[in-house]
């Protein structure tokens, strides 16, 4: 596996992004574990436990044994176990505080089994949630990260609320994970191109384009969005997908994540293409490698492919590949420039 | 939620019965199974009755909706995401 320079943030991916190859009819998730190892697409290596582990969070000593011996084999890291907090598994009613940590809390156990050194998931935003979240991560000896992705944003009040919560707590050990999906500068064109390919028409592709870029707060944005698409004539189900577009793809300006940093746990390199000169058309990522190198951030990156929601023109192996080479050169770069200017 | 049809004719729910982790049951019963899940890389199978005829094609028309547990619309105490998708297909009876 090959390795960022010491001090620098790592590479690694999550198998989310090979959601699309998970459906192949000879997919085993040790050959895609295998298959991600050859490709060097590590070292570090995150998980969905319900997408990729049957029976998750159920692990039999057996079958972490073989995981943690595969990941070994392979040199490659397990980082953050991806968890979810189902709060509407029940139709009748929804989880209660203390049904969902101790949800949270098999999650976590199980992650730790595995060797994963962090749980991510969705939270309750109440102090009594927090205060067991941290309980339950000292415990474990983990860290805990809540993802901060788009619609949200660093000054969000849902992320303004949490940050209070956790500086009340005070534990070191609950945090952030960013998601580059927030800090967009256009809408991708992958989507663009599967959208147009599906027969939506032009001018409600350039209207949801319009309207993303308008400097406008997220309620006028939809207000907007569904009348004009409405006078367009365009269908419930393409303004539901359309309605995605401005949901997913946030425009906060990338460096702004350099508040959020000291509370940083794992990063979630979200892109959604790569284009011929091998850089991402719709993130910055030259401005977001900058913001994670100044940081001092030295933990994990993990590559997260989205565009298998909208096309499965693309390999997800390939498309990780190009983003690793991508953010290697600007994490090369960003350290050579920071230290030219400490130099000087 | 299943919106089946078949040839034409939509199928009452209730005529449904569901084929999942090595068990058979009515569509009705699957709400009391929130302990179990449907993985990812499994296959459900839906049975109905219907007289087979002569015809060797039938067109299915499936609306599925997937209520998505952890996305909840309107705060903690609202209700889950609804994921739709829409399959129409010609099938060939074997």
């Amino acid at each position: 596996m090959t390795q960022t320079p010491a001090g620098l943030p790592k590479l690694g991916i999550t198998l989310f992004s090979l959601t699309l190859e998970m459906r192949r009819s000879d997919y085993t998730l040790e050959g895609m574990i295998r298959r991600v190892a050859e490709l060097d697409l590590g070292p570090g290596l995150e998980v969905v436990g319900f997408q990729s582990l049957r029976g998750w969070p159920n692990v039999s000593d057996e079958f972490a044994t073989g995981f943690r011996g595969l990941l070994d084999e392979c040199e490659l890291v397990p980082t953050a176990m991806s968890m979810n907090l189902d709060l509407a598994r029940r139709r009748d009613r929804r989880m209660t505080e203390e049904e969902a940590l101790e949800y949270v809390e098999r999650q976590m156990e199980a992650g730790k089994k595995l060797g994963f050194p962090i749980g991510k998931s969705a939270i309750l935003s109440t102090p009594g949630f927090v205060e067991g979240l941290a309980r339950i991560a000292e415990r474990l000896e983990m860290r805990f990260g809540v993802e901060v992705h788009s619609p949200e944003s660093v000054d969000s009040p849902h992320v303004a609320h949490l940050r209070e919560l956790f500086d009340a707590v005070g534990s070191p050990l609950l945090g952030f994970v960013p998601d580059f999906s927030a800090s967009m500068h256009d809408v991708p064109p992958s989507l663009v191109r599967a959208h147009r390919e599906s027969g939506m028409s032009e001018e409600l592709i350039a209207l949801v384009s319009e309207v993303w870029h308008s400097d406008a707060t997220m309620p006028e944005k939809f207000g907007r969005f569904h009348e004009e698409a409405g006078k367009l004539g365009a269908s419930p189900g393409d303004v539901g997908k359309l309605n995605m577009v401005l949901t997913m793809h946030g425009s906060m300006d990338p460096r702004r994540w350099a508040e959020l940093m000291p509370q940083v746990v794992h990063v979630h390199g979200k892109f959604y293409g790569i284009d011929e000169s091998g850089n991402e058309p719709s993130i910055d990522h030259e401005a977001i490698m900058n913001v994670l190198v100044e940081s001092g951030y030295d933990g994990y990156i993990s590559s997260e492919w989205e565009g298998h929601a909208y096309t499965d023109a693309m390999s997800g192996y390939e498309v990780c590949r190009g983003h690793h080479d991508l953010c290697r050169r600007l994490l090369l770069q960003s350290a050579q420039t920071a230290g030219t200017s400490r130099a000087h | 939620m299943v919106d089946l049809t078949i040839d034409g004719d939509r199928v009452d729910p209730a005529e449904l019965t569901v084929e999942a982790n090595g068990v058979t049951l009515a569509f009705d019963e699957l709400q009391e199974r929130y302990d179990d899940w449907w993985f990812t890389t499994d296959a459900v199978t839906l049975h109905i009755r219907r007289s087979n005829g002569r015809r060797a094609e039938h067109r299915v028309e499936l609306d599925l909706g997937l209520r998505i547990p952890y996305l909840i619309v309107g705060g903690p105490d609202g209700e889950p995401l609804l994921a739709s998708s829409h399959t129409d297909k010609t099938l060939v009876c074997n």
